[in-house]
């Protein structure tokens, strides 16, 4: 039995699920006998569902170049990595990513998928660029998944139940980079996996997995004032292999890498 | 290396909630570069008083708090665009074009929304697309629990005749 009289408002607060569950289960009850009640309920909860069918398609959409620029704007102030670092960043990030000066000219063998990009690149890419220049440049353990080895389970598992689906993870023992470990960092295109590479030395190298293609399959050179990158995508996922420029057998050595990484986890 | 983890992480939270501001400004204001001039402002000022944002409360309706403390000031903005023509809903959606009689029923809705005081547009969409609780509205619009839910009543009620063809909404409107 209902003990109280239902009133409009407490049609509207069914429908955005304000009632306690006792109240909610009169309500319901009450519904069932009351059509015209019903019917208005059912209305106001397809005005919803069509708020949503209008406007759902916005949340997967790029950014626009104003908003990434003031992003990128207040990004200095939280680079305390040194000021050589700090000064590179200010200059790649003063137009929104228009600092990173986009390369072709890879002395590679006639096979190489290497290819010369546009001055400037498409609004998707300069997400992956930003992203993974500042997933890069964070490069601190804290928050870092660690890999107990090479072919760690955890690893896998910690990634793709993050990011919703089953995620390769590349090596690069043979190219004397191990894997140190993996984070999963939020993107404007949904989770997106970071994974850290170590050389002996101690140098290290990034690998920034967007769950959002952004466009060419060709692996791209670009390069800022500190960092050096190959980015390229597949059908469903952009990838940036990022670390600190080294000259150019440090671009040779990185591009090495970067197809290891396409021949092992690109589809 | 000095890293101060707490402001990065607040960062990266208020990134995340960016693509719902714009869905949100776009609706409200429906004009993109409008929306967009908007969140880029949102993200400006937030970014500028991250550290006035206490860990534990709800990022989301801080940032939505800000945008229409923003939205508000901007009496410029707001003119311009509340009586503008409508978004063609059409345009709107992407992927699989819908059954003819569900675009059309989109697009009634759409203009429907597009017909409403601003007020009851943002108590509307803050609560019925983004999913806002009512006092997470109230806070967001800094108006009573109460008034969210009496305008959200009137408003879902004055939609449902609008678009039932009970048309009237025409004559409650002008007070």
């Amino acid at each position: 039995m209902i003990d109280r009289q239902i009133d409009d408002g407490e049609l509207h607060a069914l429908v955005d699920g304000e009632l306690d569950p006792a109240r909610q289960a009169e309500v319901e009850a009450w519904l069932s006998e009351n059509p015209e009640a019903a019917g208005r309920v059912a209305r106001y909860r397809a005005q919803n569902a069509g708020m949503h069918a209008l406007y759902d398609s916005v949340l997967n959409e790029e950014l626009s170049p104003g908003i990434l620029s003031a992003l990128a704007g207040r990004r200095r102030q939280w680079l305390p990595r040194g000021a050589a670092i700090a000064a590179g960043f200010a200059l790649l990030l003063s137009g929104a990513v228009a600092g990173w000066v986009v390369r072709g000219e890879i002395p590679v063998g006639a096979d190489d998928a290497v290819q010369i990009a546009q001055a400037t690149p498409p609004i998707d890419t300069q997400v992956l660029m930003e992203r993974a220049t500042s997933a890069h440049m964070v490069n601190q353990d804290d928050d870092l998944k660690l890999a107990a080895s090479e072919n760690d389970d955890t690893i896998v598992q910690y990634v793709s139940t993050r990011m919703g689906e089953k995620v390769r993870v590349p090596h690069l023992t043979s190219l004397g980079y191990r894997l140190v470990g993996s984070r999963v960092l939020p993107d404007p295109g949904g989770p997106a996996a970071q994974f850290v590479f170590e050389a002996e030395n101690g140098e290290r190298v990034s690998l920034y997995v967007r769950s959002e293609a952004a466009g060419g399959v060709d692996i791209t050179y670009a390069l800022a004032d500190d960092l050096s990158m190959f980015y390229w995508n597949d059908s469903e996922h952009s990838y940036a292999l990022v670390r600190e420029l080294e000259g150019e057998q440090g671009r040779d050595d990185l591009l090495k890498a970067a197809k290891a990484v396409y021949s092992q986890i690109t589809e | 290396m000095v890293w101060n983890v707490s402001t990065d992480n607040k960062r990266e939270l208020l990134i995340a909630e960016i693509p719902r501001l714009r869905r949100y400004a776009i609706a409200l204001l429906r004009d993109r570069v409008s929306a967009d001039d908007l969140v880029q402002d949102v993200v400006l000022r937030a970014l500028d008083r991250l550290h006035l944002w206490r860990d534990g409360t709800n990022m989301r309706t801080w940032l939505f708090t800000i945008m229409h403390n923003l939205h508000a000031n901007d009496m410029r903005r707001l003119s311009r665009t509340a009586d503008n023509q409508p978004l063609d809903a059409a345009a709107l959606s992407h992927g699989t074009p819908p059954e003819q009689e569900a675009a059309v029923e989109l697009s009634q809705l759409s203009n429907a929304i597009a017909g409403l005081p601003m007020a009851q547009r943002q108590v509307l969409l803050l609560v019925g697309l983004e999913g806002f609780s009512y006092a997470d509205a109230a806070k967001a619009l800094d108006v009573p629990v109460g008034t969210v839910m009496s305008r959200l009543s009137r408003t879902r009620e004055e939609l449902r005749r609008t678009l039932d063809g009970e048309n009237v909404s025409q004559i409650r409107r002008v007070q």
